[in-house]
């Protein structure tokens, strides 16, 4: 009876302390970065139609400006895999009502597939494209004055349709990274 | 003869040595005040927007054009000596009168420096620190052949902050400054 009780208490103690980890996994899910780059942040890619965003994030989207009044532009709030994301539609071709311009976030979830993200400094940045035409400039406070803190700075990519340049915009305070944003149409001014 | 060469030697020694240190001089980053201030606006008094008859008389030349005015080509540039160093010159069409204008200067000499000490020499991250409030352009395309050497070459545009339509360029290899030149701001160009 003896050599039986001490295997006993060591199979109770595995089980319980295997329901134990199962417990921990299911309470803190793994967070995954979502990388940044010219075609969008993860699966929210840049010219997806209104109906592929609405399946991807799993809302409806009601548009309060394109076909509604003489605006060409809608910017909806929402979250993607735990991100708040700022999303910019514009009004799309016959076949498509409207389509994603430009996505944005402050989330430090996201990262470029150099690293950047959020905290980073423009000189890092700037560092790590040295391939592309960059902008670097200050936000406009009242036009022509510009900020002294805010920053941005412009990573452009040339696109297959004439003139359009997409790019990443990174948004910058005091030169730290705040957020980040893809846009299919840039114009330097 | 030895008790000569006894005497020469230490000459040439010092001789040398004067020579070193006024090349130093001249590469010496920091030492502004030999150096000719390039500003928006101009290279020390070689001031963009100066007629061809104004420049003829500063740079005691006359300058004969070989496009503007004669065929359809608006722009042209021509090479200058200006405080006894090489420069570009880029003159555009203006009025009737006026002929050309100086639109863009171009150098590849350490002696014209910004305000803030950049010229032939300083590095990337050094321009990038020292117009941390500016609007920098960095592109790697050759954007101006006369200037930028064969290969691959970096231009980082400084644009006016309150003008953005005027510039001051550096032209970087390795990330060290070759050129620096002053010009409309390229983006601007064709959008006027």
């Amino acid at each position: 009876m003896k050599k039986l009780i001490i295997p006993a208490i060591g199979l109770i103690v595995l089980i319980f302390s295997g329901c134990k980890d199962k417990n921990v996994k299911t309470a803190s899910p793994q967070i995954t970065d979502c990388i940044v780059s010219q075609e969008g942040i993860d699966s929210l890619k840049l010219d997806m139609p209104k109906a592929a965003l609405e399946k991807l994030l799993g809302i409806k989207i009601t548009l309060k400006h394109i076909t509604v009044d003489d605006h060409f532009f809608d910017t909806v709030q929402a979250k993607y895999k735990n991100m708040d994301v700022r999303l910019l539609l514009q009004e799309g071709d016959s076949l498509e009502v409207a389509k994603l311009s430009s996505i944005m976030t402050s989330s430090p979830l996201c990262k470029t597939s150099s690293g950047i993200r959020v905290g980073d400094e423009k000189i890092k940045i700037i560092d790590s494209y040295t391939a592309n035409r960059i902008y670097a400039d200050y936000e406009y406070e009242t036009y022509p004055q510009r900020s002294k803190t805010r920053s941005t700075v412009a990573v452009t990519f040339p696109s297959s349709e004439y003139e359009r340049r997409i790019a990443i915009i990174f948004y910058l305070e005091k030169n730290k990274m705040t957020a980040v944003e893809i846009s299919n149409t840039y114009e330097f001014d | 003869m030895k008790s000569s060469l006894v005497f020469l030697l230490p000459l040439i020694l010092l001789i040398a040595c004067s020579q070193s240190e006024k090349e130093k001089e001249k590469e010496d980053p920091k030492n502004l005040n030999k150096a000719y201030v390039v500003s928006f606006t101009g290279m020390d008094s070689l001031k963009t927007g100066m007629t061809k008859a104004e420049l003829e008389k500063l740079l005691g030349m006359t300058i004969h054009l070989k496009h503007i005015g004669i065929d359809e080509q608006l722009t042209e540039t021509i090479e200058a000596k200006f405080h006894g160093q090489d420069v570009s010159l880029d003159l555009a069409s203006s009025s009737e009168e006026a002929i050309a204008s100086l639109e863009g200067v171009h150098t590849k000499s350490a002696l014209f420096k910004t305000i803030e000490g950049i010229g032939v020499g300083s590095g990337k991250e050094e321009i990038i620190r020292a117009y941390d409030q500016q609007v920098l352009i960095l592109t790697e395309e050759d954007m101006d052949s006369t200037i930028s050497p064969p290969g691959r070459s970096m231009v980082i545009t400084l644009a006016k902050a309150d003008d953005i339509h005027q510039s001051m360029y550096f032209v970087l290899v390795n990330k060290k400054v070759v050129g620096i030149g002053l010009e409309p701001t390229p983006e601007f160009r064709d959008r006027e």
